[in-house]
């Protein structure tokens, strides 16, 4: 064998080992990912799947146990008009959304979250969130909750307010309602 | 001011439009004049967008919130280093930021090179305007950052709180000045691909710049580990998050860059191979500007979603195009004179440790972008998260160690086994016998005891070289012990100073294996003077405080740590974990409080706090060995600054180049 055929063979078991390792770490670690309503049809299919699972926070819905860190709520589909301007914006203008629901039915189709663990800072009722974890009896058993706030690093409550002046003194009134609109806040 | 920032950014889109036009046609032509106006534009450009940015900041300070800018990310109560840091903590500032190193990057590289490269440099002017006339082009355009409001609000909506932070204000633009560096090698390799001049020259011009972006992308991903730490509150540093990996991926390649380059100056191979690392790295850095604002790929580093991505996406694949269909057309001149001789040599070692790097930032970029791909090519979006990449990485993470002690020590061209025993058998030995101390002492998980065991086998080496290259001064020399040290690192400071960053990347590998093996959390509802205990510690729960101020109302528990568990547990210090609620962009976040020692971290949540069951939640977690990421993020530093540092012959050829001749000392 020349030597320079051994460096290929040698060069390609490398590429086939990394190869191999992506292969069996994505079976065994990925998750679907969704929104509620696309979940909602499709529910017998991910049965007991490792899901990822996004939508809005029901309001009146949030029932914390500070005493056992029992958490759970309902979450429904986040309205078609904020979400197909969310995806629009999140592709760059290049995607369609895909979400169809009206906000009536969106309303109507709800999944039962449980979670064990501390509340993140921006979780509160009609927030969206990322769950993460498996559907077990209907009920969705989360490991992971995380707070999907669009906004995270920049302040475009700015420019809903933006319109009239005094701006500041108007945000001040609108987001205390947002923040403490769940049962429980951290505050 | 607006108007003089909006004019500035204008002015230098336009002269580096001029400047790209002016270099290429000059190049082509060899028109002396036409290269010399383009190499004016290039100070230009750097000057105007130097104006462009002091007038942001002019605007910042004066508090002008009749800026949009302004008034979206700083606000009259804001501490002035945060309202600096306000520069970059939105997307167009940051955008003009990026533009902003850019230009100095130009600048520098305009006077290094004034009487040197006359051939390659109306290229690399070219190159570097055009990145410079993309990111103002973005500016000019599509989003202004001098945009002024139809009113004046009163008041503006301050920084984001998270942003409100020490290691924000440096992590940053560390990793900026990281990322835009990458643009001066880039230039040279274009440059020297568009000549054909592809000698060792474009190679030996970007050689410090190469390792200065490496440094700085280096510090921008342990700041940025530092700042989710102390910041984000869930216990970790690094949760694979797109952006996390955006910068990461340009680190590993700008890695195995530094390595391979060493293998094309000693035995001119692997030359295409290094362009094509050289190219990546840039667009890898683009790339990851692309992640951060597109929102491709949704991420809590995001943006707000703007429609720039087609924008970077076309850019890219310019760049891309123009890159390798040079590389292409080179592809004659680039072949290579010797090739590898055996398996066990350091040539073939330091592909091995490419191929590594290279298939780790494969297998991130791989991990980043699944989601897109799966629903590209089965309509459904399948995620990857953390456990996908610590699987596929932590074989490949202890590969790359092993390798890093055998590279430096392995014979040229072929080892016999008796050199590779006489270099080996100490290291080995030493691998083996902190392998089994760990396995003694209870670690019980297959990775970390092979992680510490490869760990104390590259510390051994680089140890025994250290150690070796002092005896021999010793013995020739007759120098005393730390004058031997001193000067053996002096005579050869890219050697030494790359073992002194090797000892500090085992140290921060060690860091990250400790700390991610043998994590310890619990969570816990506590009434005043309850206590828990966890991995040797107890903490209690003395009592809780609530202040105020303008800015901020906090809520902050008091908690003594004790070490040990039960009666024999001695009192050792408090930490007060804390709730705020900042009143301007009204928000709620948690500040972690952290007990460190070398040994390990006890980090403390205070998940929340309710008036009137008087219950406070806490999280608690015992992080191994963090200590030592910190540690070993100051001694990489440190080698980085060692093999920067002019060398004492660089030195007097820079001193005595300046002093006209005949004016030289006799």
């Amino acid at each position: 064998m020349s030597r320079k055929l051994k460096f290929l063979v040698g060069a390609s078991v490398i590429v086939l080992a990394v190869a191999t390792l992506i292969y069996s770490a994505v079976r065994e670690t990925s998750a679907y990912f969704m929104t509620v309503d696309e979940y909602a049809k499709s529910v017998e299919a991910h049965a007991g799947k490792q899901l990822r699972l996004a939508g809005r926070v029901s309001n009146g819905s949030v029932k914390w146990d500070p005493k056992t860190l029992d958490l759970e709520f309902l979450i429904r589909p986040i309205p078609a008009k904020e979400a197909a301007a969310n995806a629009v914006a999140h592709s760059g203008g290049t995607k369609t959304a895909t979400v169809t629901t009206t906000d009536a039915e969106a309303a109507l189709i709800t999944v039962p979250v449980r979670y064990n663990g501390i509340l993140p800072d921006m979780f509160a009722a009609d927030r969206d969130v990322i769950v993460e974890g498996k559907v077990e009896n209907g009920v969705f058993h989360a490991k992971t909750l995380l707070t999907a706030c669009p906004s995270k690093y920049e302040s475009d409550q700015y420019k809903e307010n933006a319109q009239d002046a005094p701006a500041s003194d108007q945000r001040a009134a609108l987001d205390p309602a947002a923040a403490a609109g769940a049962g429980a806040t951290a505050q | 001011m607006s108007e003089i920032g909006r004019l500035a950014v204008v002015l230098g889109f336009l002269v580096a439009l001029w400047g790209i036009a002016a270099s290429v046609l000059g190049a082509l032509r060899r028109d002396e004049r036409l290269i010399a106006s383009g190499k004016h534009a290039a100070y230009a450009f750097s000057a105007l967008t130097g104006i462009a940015v002091a007038a942001l900041l002019t605007l910042l300070l004066r508090h002008d919130f009749n800026v949009e800018y302004v008034a979206s990310y700083s606000s009259s109560t804001l501490p002035t280093w945060y309202t600096i840091a306000a520069l970059w903590g939105g997307m167009k500032g940051s955008l003009l930021w990026w533009a902003f190193i850019l230009a100095i990057c130009n600048a520098v590289v305009q006077l290094q090179n004034r009487d040197k490269n006359r051939d390659q440099m109306p290229w690399v002017t070219a190159t570097m305007l055009m990145v410079g006339a993309f990111f103002l082009a973005l500016l000019v355009f599509i989003t202004d950052p001098f945009e002024r409001l139809p009113f004046t609000p009163r008041e503006g909506s301050d920084l984001n709180p998270l942003l409100q932070n020490y290691w924000m204000t440096i992590h940053p633009p560390s990793l900026y000045i990281g990322f835009v560096s990458t643009t001066v090698p880039f230039a040279f390799a274009m440059a020297a691909l568009a000549t054909g001049k592809l000698g060792d020259a474009w190679i030996r011009t970007t050689r410090r710049w190469a390792l200065f972006s490496w440094f700085f992308l280096s510090l921008g991903n342990l700041f940025g580990a530092a700042w989710a730490y102390v910041v984000l509150g869930w216990g970790g540093y690094w949760a694979w998050d797109p952006v996390e990996n955006a910068a990461f991926m340009p680190w590993l390649t700008a890695t195995a860059y530094l390595h391979s380059v060493m293998i094309q100056e000693k035995k001119d191979m692997l030359k295409v191979w290094n362009m094509a690392l050289v190219i990546l790295t840039f667009a890898l850095t683009i790339f990851g500007t692309f992640l951060t604002r597109s929102g491709v790929i949704s991420s809590v580093h995001s943006f707000t979603q703007s429609g720039m991505g087609p924008f970077f996406m076309g850019f890219l694949l310019v760049i891309l195009t123009i890159s390798i269909g040079l590389l292409i057309w080179r592809l004659p001149l680039l072949k290579s004179r010797n090739e590898l001789e055996s398996v066990f040599s350091r040539e073939a070692t330091f592909l091995l440790n490419n191929l590594i790097l290279v298939g780790i930032a494969f297998t991130v970029f791989w991990g980043t972008v699944f989601p897109v791909l799966s629903e590209w090519v089965r309509g459904v979006k399948i995620t990857v998260g953390p456990p996908f990449f610590n699987k596929v990485n932590a074989p490949l993470g202890v590969a790359l160690v092993f390798l890093m002690g055998v590279g430096p020590v392995i014979a040229w061209r072929k080892a016999t086994a008796k050199s590779l025993w006489r270099s080996f058998a100490a290291p080995m030995g030493t691998g083996l016998v902190v392998g089994a101390l760990a396995f003694a002492l209870g670690a019980r998980n297959f990775y970390a005891v092979l992680a510490f065991s490869v760990a104390a086998f590259a510390l051994a080496t680089v140890w025994i070289e250290f150690w070796r290259g002092m005896r021999v001064r010793q013995a020739m020399l007759g120098e005393k012990p730390w004058t031997a040290l001193s000067r053996l690192i002096g005579k050869n400071r890219r050697r030494y100073g790359g073992y002194v960053v090797h000892v500090g990347i085992v140290m921060i590998f060690v860091g990250i294996v400790a700390s991610s093996v043998f994590k310890l959390e619990v969570q816990r509802s506590m009434k005043v003077g309850d206590s828990v205990s966890l991995g040797g510690y107890t903490v209690r729960y003395d009592g809780i405080h609530q202040e105020s101020d303008a800015h901020v109302d906090s809520t902050y528990a008091l908690v003594s740590v004790w070490d040990g568990e039960g009666p024999a547990a001695v009192r050792v210090g408090e930490v007060r974990p804390e709730k705020r609620f900042y009143k301007k962009p009204k928000q709620p976040t948690t500040e972690v409080s952290i007990w460190s020692t070398l040994g390990e971290d006890l980090y403390v949540v205070l998940g929340s706090y309710d008036p009137q069951s008087q219950l406070a939640v806490f999280q608690v977690f015992v992080n191994p060995m963090i200590a030592w990421m910190w540690i070993g993020g100051v001694v990489l530093a440190l080698g980085t600054a060692v093999c920067m540092w002019p060398s004492y012959t660089e030195r007097t050829v820079a001193v005595s180049a300046r002093v006209p001749a005949g004016s030289r000392p006799a």
